[in-house]
């Protein structure tokens, strides 16, 4: 259909793009179309196994949607059953799923030391890793020390041709060997760099090794201040309760002082220490009795100018 | 636990750090590798072998040239591998599964009870609120009925 290939041409262009937008598709899901989706699964009478768990041929030969919802105006031009959420067990058969038009595969493998690298280091969890970093940097110091010599030596006679690529595998060979790969002795450089190699790449693992623990302490301060945010707020809110509490308190002294023929039992003072329910019985009493104190505009005006909340 | 708020604005940064560090270091190192390979001169060794050839003298670094690139080259060298020393020496030391297991439970119930205290505010100004705006409409409607 049109706008899936529109869409999917669209995906294709941003896939460079470092922020791609959303998948088209993302406009289907109107409220409207979503209600028209309830209606056709209540009309279709499966259950939500069904749905779960259909073929996909099911979707096309037998639900003619049209047919169905004929009663709706304004049908949209999709099959309203592509709303529902993507088969996950399709999904893991497939063994990859796109993203932002990509392929990602679905078994997810964690970081692995990479086979055919000599591993220089042991990697107990517990133990503390800093002393053999700090011998992979002297190892890798003093190699390079006898690099620096390795690499002044003469050339023996007769040795023109660069290193095979077996021996070190950087990059092609340009000169293009014609298959003799026994090459009498390897230059001593080669043997260095190959080390140098291993050594660095073992500091690059053990590096990376930190980043859990990083990743946990990040965690742990996040949750820290976090709390201390949740704290600070709490005593905020309560700092400006009690600001308000005194200000109410002052205002029922203050209606105390101007309405001095009040007792304790009028329905103002009632709405006032009650809860919501008798704040209708006050109202209810007050409204068309006179026996309301006679608050005149005056003193609210003057009030409302004199409490800075 | 020693310092976790400028932990966690520094560490974040220290392994890229350190990582960096170890780039850098051999880019020293093949520079200088460079330096002794590709830019220096033939050099009379011995004093029966005359020098026949030599290199195009725009590929050359001059004695002086070369002198004052080695320093360089060796400072920087020694510079970048005090300050991965420096750096592995700063990384934290490891802890047991454990004590931080039972650090991150003891941070979660006080983040609980803390959220606990949050609602007990929130909901003391809503009740606060709710008296504040009957007495409002109530004077409202006082000042109504008196007329």
């Amino acid at each position: 259909m049109d706008d899936a290939d529109a869409a999917i041409a669209a995906e294709q262009q941003e896939v460079k793009n470092p922020f791609p937008t959303p998948p088209a598709y993302w406009m289907r899901y109107t409220p409207e179309n979503l209600r028209l989706l309830g209606v056709l699964k209540e009309k279709l009478g499966h259950g939500e196994e069904w749905i779960r768990t259909r073929d996909q041929k099911d979707d096309e030969e037998n639900v003619d949607q049209e047919a169905l919802l004929s009663e709706e105006t304004l049908l949209p031009s999709f099959p309203l059953l592509e709303l529902e959420p993507p088969r996950l067990d399709w999904v893991l058969e497939q063994e990859e799923y796109s993203s932002f038009g990509e392929l990602y595969p679905t078994n997810e493998i964690t970081q692995v030391f990479p086979p055919g690298l000599d591993k220089l280091h042991n990697l107990e969890p517990g133990t503390d890793r800093r002393p053999q970093l700090r011998q992979l940097l002297v190892s890798l110091l003093n190699a390079y020390h006898k690099l620096l010599s390795d690499v002044l030596e003469p050339v023996p006679s007769g040795y023109h041709r660069p290193p095979s690529p077996s021996r070190l595998d950087a990059g092609g060979d340009p000169s293009g060997m014609n298959g003799n790969v026994e090459w009498p002795p390897p230059l001593n450089w080669e043997a260095t760099i190959l080390w140098i190699r291993t050594l660095v790449l073992n500091l690059g693992w053990m590096v990376n090794e930190f980043r859990p623990i990083q990743a946990r302490m990040t965690l742990e301060s996040m949750m820290q201040r976090q709390i201390e945010t949740r704290r600070e707020e709490t005593r905020m809110i309560h700092g400006k309760c009690d600001e308000l509490e005194k200000t109410l308190a002052d205002l029922r002294a203050k209606a105390s002082t101007l309405l001095p023929s009040v007792s304790d039992s009028t329905p103002r003072d009632l709405m006032i220490e009650g809860e919501s329910a008798d704040l209708k019985t006050g109202m209810a009493s007050s409204g068309p009795t006179t026996s309301m104190p006679s608050l005149t505009i005056e003193d609210v005006i003057a009030w409302s100018q004199e409490a800075t909340i | 636990m020693p310092g976790l708020e400028d932990e966690q604005s520094v560490n974040m940064d220290k392994l890229t750090q350190l990582q960096d560090c170890i780039e850098q270091l051999l880019l020293i190192m093949k520079l200088a590798v460079v330096q002794l390979v590709q830019r220096s001169d033939f050099k009379q060794v011995s004093p029966d072998i005359p020098v026949t050839k030599s290199r195009p003298k725009d590929k050359i670094d001059s004695p002086q040239k070369f002198e004052e690139n080695k320093r360089e080259l060796v400072a920087d060298l020694v510079r970048k591998a005090k300050q991965i020393e420096l750096i592995i020496e700063s990384l934290p030391a490891p802890e047991p599964e454990q004590a931080q297991a039972a650090r991150f439970e003891q941070l979660e119930q006080e983040m609980q009870k803390v959220n606990e205290e949050y609602q007990a505010a929130v909901e003391r100004a809503k009740r606060l609120h709710k008296e504040i705006t009957a007495i409002f409409r109530e004077l409202t409607n006082a000042e109504n009925t008196t007329f």
